[in-house]
């Protein structure tokens, strides 16, 4: 058996490797039960992870189920209704085409949190499949693959946009996937150096001295046993895409309109701002600072229930 | 498996909360500087540069990129492009001074035109103006712009095929103050004064006439072949912005200023030129003209009081009360002209629908105009029903006024059921909220008509420039009206000047990828070259800035307006411009709501071709 500094100690068992706790010297050594358990008892103890949790999901029950309930037009123009301050129709007056400022809120966010989560989903698949790749071969195929990460990590992603942008018309998918294309650069430099070091793991070591392959490795042992900071940094993606996303709409290269986005009505808002309508202004704000700080705070969080030290023992 | 836990310090991003913060603050930050109103001053405590110099601003990315007189089209997508040129080189004819829109004689350097050989023949006598340099202005400065034009016509953005110079039959120099020019027919004399003659300029030979920097001047222009190396190394000289300031050709000029400072992107700074030939001597040292890169830029350093001369914003209308109360006057700049957005008959994909007098009709009566001017310009804005709206102030020629009332009414007004209705007697299955197809091809009375497809989407996009809030609302709102008729349109933003290069300057026969563009003021303001309503630059066929409009009708409409004397001739040509909606009429918003603040006089009345004669200001 293996002795683990944290009181564990590994067994083989066919192709598993279980984990067990040892006694140490000097007394029992007690666990909190399973791994997700252990990890749910360390968040819980955040409590700006958990105000993250719960404001994502009323962000998106707001985004989501609110139209169900507050239904507005947010397709056709109503010019008799422009610039209007909030009242008992419009509980966050109107903008400058006549849509309802609440509504809009709500459908903007469903493009903003569609983005954010889909390229978080690309951008970490990516990622992980090409970090650990390199990682776990090294020498010329790791250089080779790194080196491309690192040109394309000198594109400047804004200059990029505008420039397809110039091009193309913006849609929601085109957005996805170059974004996307363009996010996984940072995850996949992150699962490279976690791969790094589990590659010279005795279990990794082992399962390559049993006959498995260089795929089994990878995707059996290598990722999962970096899923800590796969998980993190999937949260942190989440809120870089929305991030670019309200920066690329309030630059005027995000979605065409009709289509709402919370920084396309943060842009339009400011045209207002010496006209006193604040409402086209701090709502669209405030979402985006909210959602972006919550998932922030989730991985914050997430981090520190990875956090060994952290966990109760 | 179970999982291996270790620990995760060091690996993760190092972000976290700390980013999370910085966010925060950022965006906080963010929306505080935004709302951090400069503290109002009075106009007095400003920081404006006193004495005998103005600041003034641009339109948005409005820095002009040339100052070779003979502009080239692809360099003409600078709204104030000619604010610029024409403080340096005054063309030979000038329009518009004093809130007219005729031509201004006395700020001519040339006499009117007298007619002899059956009208065929103009003689014109320079006055006597100089150069800067203290050469007198002759005819053979005319004569250098003359064969520069004719040897490189095309490159021309005025040029449109079988008018100037294409109907010139021979030019006289028979002295130094004396020219004569004799067309191939006799036209009518406002058209030739204010179309023809009017886009003649004269240029400094014994400076320009060169083939190199290097080089010395000498009468190139006098070969087709020198002409061309001429308007070669010129143009080429004058797409280099970076040396505007120090180039020894931008020194010699006719106009009342002369180039002192140029920086691109930033600032532009014009001195008086105290060799001015012309009536009015200018008053003030110098004149800085300031870029911005939106209305929000402009707007804010309206309101720190650092600007003489700026503009207010349509979407901040609403708030002029805040300008006004630092001392500015609001002035509605009305600009003579006509607005509209452009279809492109060229594009394979939507040409052919376009085609289609009845999908134009359709269109047109989805615009509302006078709910657009309500809601995108505050009320400011007249409709344009045809070539020549009511405009003010308009335009008569001895008492005979240019526009025919008729056409200045809506012939189509703002009716979706009306256009649902055209649409489905011509073949299309109508599906509001969707899309409509087209169910019956064909060239048939109730058939799509020629070139429309089984099937074919009545889909398009309108090109259209990022920054400019009222045009925003006015599409969004054609958009929305369009859906209800099932007619799909998209929008997509670019900056104005690409919008520009993409749509107005895609020459019209050939592919050019973009469907309906709406550049910013991409209507036309009557003036250089179209100050007589005989507009065969814009309509006629193979003119210079419409996506291939060709109506063998309007030609021949124009030709008549062109030859006959009655100013009534323009009128079949204007009500027949109003009915065919060659274009998607759309209001006319004045040039600008210029802000003048009270230290600076003689800016009123405004020059209704958009230009400014600095001239004419003074400052307390």
């Amino acid at each position: 058996m293996t002795n683990y500094p944290l009181g564990r100690e590994a067994t083989f068992a066919g192709d598993d490797v279980v984990i067990e706790p040892t006694a140490r010297d000097g007394g029992e050594v007690h666990t909190s039960g399973s791994v997700l358990r252990l990890l749910w008892h360390t968040f819980r103890e955040n409590k700006l992870a958990l105000t993250g949790v719960i404001s994502v999901v009323v962000i998106a029950l707001f985004c989501f189920v609110g139209p169900l309930f507050y239904v507005t037009d947010q397709i056709h123009s109503n010019l008799l209704n422009v610039n209007l301050a909030p009242s008992r129709a419009h509980l966050l007056g109107t903008d400058d085409n006549g849509f309802d400022v609440l509504g809009r809120l709500m459908v903007g966010g469903q493009s903003s949190i569609e983005v954010g989560l889909a390229v978080a989903c690309i951008a970490t698949s990516l990622g992980v499949i090409w970090g650990s790749i390199s990682g776990f071969f090294g020498g010329f195929v790791d250089a080779v693959m790194m080196r491309i990460v690192d040109v394309m990590l000198a594109i400047p992603v804004v200059f990029l946009f505008v420039f397809l942008a110039s091009i193309f018309k913006p849609t929601l998918l085109m957005l996805i996937i170059v974004l996307g294309l363009l996010s996984w650069l940072s995850p996949a430099r992150l699962v490279r150096g976690e791969t790094l070091s589990l590659r010279t793991r005795e279990y990794v070591q082992a399962a390559k001295t049993m006959g498995g392959g260089s795929t089994r490795a990878i995707f059996r042992h290598i990722i999962p046993n970096a899923v800590g900071t796969i998980i993190v940094n999937a949260t942190f993606q989440v809120a870089d895409a929305i991030l670019v996303l309200a920066t690329l709409s309030f630059l005027g290269f995000g979605l065409a309109p009709p289509a709402a986005t919370w920084g396309g009505m943060l842009s339009n808002g400011t045209n207002y701002i010496f006209d006193g309508y604040w409402w086209q202004i701090y709502p669209a704000g405030l979402m985006i600072v909210l959602t972006v700080l919550s998932f922030n705070f989730i991985g914050d969080g997430l981090r520190d229930s990875f956090e060994v030290r952290l966990q109760r023992r | 498996m179970k999982l291996h836990i270790k620990s995760m310090k060091g690996v993760l991003p190092g972000s976290g909360r700390g980013r999370a913060l910085l966010v925060a603050i950022a965006a906080a930050a963010t929306l505080a500087a935004g709302l951090v109103i400069p503290t109002t001053a009075s106009a007095q405590e400003h920081s404006r540069a006193v004495g005998k110099t103005v600041t003034v601003a641009y339109s948005p990315d409005g820095i002009p990129n040339y100052i070779f007189p003979m502009i080239v089209g692809a360099s003409d997508t600078v709204p104030d492009l000619y604010w610029f040129i024409e403080q340096f080189y005054r063309p030979m004819y000038f329009f518009a001074q004093g809130g007219s829109s005729g031509l201004d004689e006395s700020l001519s350097m040339a006499n009117l035109p007298t007619y002899s050989n059956g009208g065929k023949t103009v003689t014109i006598k320079l006055k006597p103006w100089k150069w800067s340099d203290g050469k007198p202005i002759t005819t053979r400065d005319i004569e250098f712009w003359m064969n520069l034009l004719i040897a490189n016509k095309a490159n021309y953005a005025n040029y449109n095929p079988g008018v100037f110079p294409d109907n010139i039959t021979s030019i006289k120099y028979p002295s130094a103050t004396t020219f004569s020019i004799t067309f191939n027919k006799a036209y009518n004399h406002n058209w030739l004064v204010d179309n023809q003659l009017s886009m003649i300029f004269a240029m400094p030979q014994h400076v320009w006439d060169k083939t190199s920097t290097g080089g010395s001047v000498g009468n190139f222009d006098m070969t087709t072949s020198g002409a061309v190396s001429v308007w070669k190394y010129l143009n080429a000289q004058s797409l280099n912005v970076n040396t505007y300031q120090t180039n020894p050709l931008w020194q010699v000029v006719d106009g009342p200023y002369h180039l002192t400072s140029y920086q691109p992107n930033s600032e532009v700074t014009i001195g008086a030129n105290p060799k001015y030939s012309g009536p009015v001597k200018p008053k003030l040292a110098s004149i800085k003209f300031l870029n911005f890169t939106s209305d929000s830029a402009e707007y804010l350093a309206l309101l720190s009081g650092s600007l003489d001369y700026g503009y207010v914003p349509f979407a901040d209308a609403p708030g002029d009360s805040r300008v006004k109360s630092l001392g500015y006057t609001i002035d509605p700049w009305s600009q003579g002209g006509l607005n509209y957005a452009e279809y492109n008959y060229t594009n394979p994909a939507v040409g052919s629908m376009f085609k289609q007098f009845y999908v134009r009709e359709a269109i047109q009566s989805l615009v509302d105009q006078p709910a657009y001017i309500k809601a995108a310009l505050d009320g400011y804005g007249i409709p344009t029903y045809g070539p020549v709206p009511a405009f003010t102030p308009s335009v008569s020629f001895n008492g005979v006024p240019e526009a025919d009332p008729a056409q200045q009414k809506n012939l189509y007004p703002y009716s979706i059921s009306k256009a649902k209705s055209l649409l489905s007697a011509n073949g299309w299955k109508v599906v509001p909220g969707g899309v409509d197809t087209c169910t019956k091809p064909g060239t048939a009375k109730g058939d799509c008509g020629a070139g429309v497809t089984k099937g074919q989407k009545l889909s398009f996009q309108i090109l259209y420039p990022s920054g400019v809030i009222q045009y925003g609302v006015e599409l969004q709102a054609l958009a929305s009206s369009a859906a209800e008729a099932g007619v799909q349109i998209s929008l997509h933003q670019n900056s104005d000047s690409q919008v520009f290069a993409l749509t107005a300057l895609c020459k019209s026969g050939s592919t050019c990828p973009w469907e309906v563009g709406y550049p910013f003021l991409g209507g036309w303001q009557y003036g250089l070259p179209l100050n007589y309503p005989v507009p065969s630059v814009v309509f006629g066929c193979g003119g210079f800035y419409i996506g291939g409009y060709c109506s063998a009708t309007a030609d021949q409409l124009m030709a008549k307006a062109e030859v006959s004397q009655s100013v009534k001739a323009l009128y079949p040509l204007e009500d027949y411009l109003a009915k065919d909606l060659p274009v998607i009429w759309l209001p006319l918003q004045p040039y600008n709501l210029s802000a003048i603040s009270s230290r600076l006089k003689g800016v009123d009345p405004q020059n209704t071709q958009g230009l400014i004669t600095p001239e004419f200001w003074s400052v307390k």
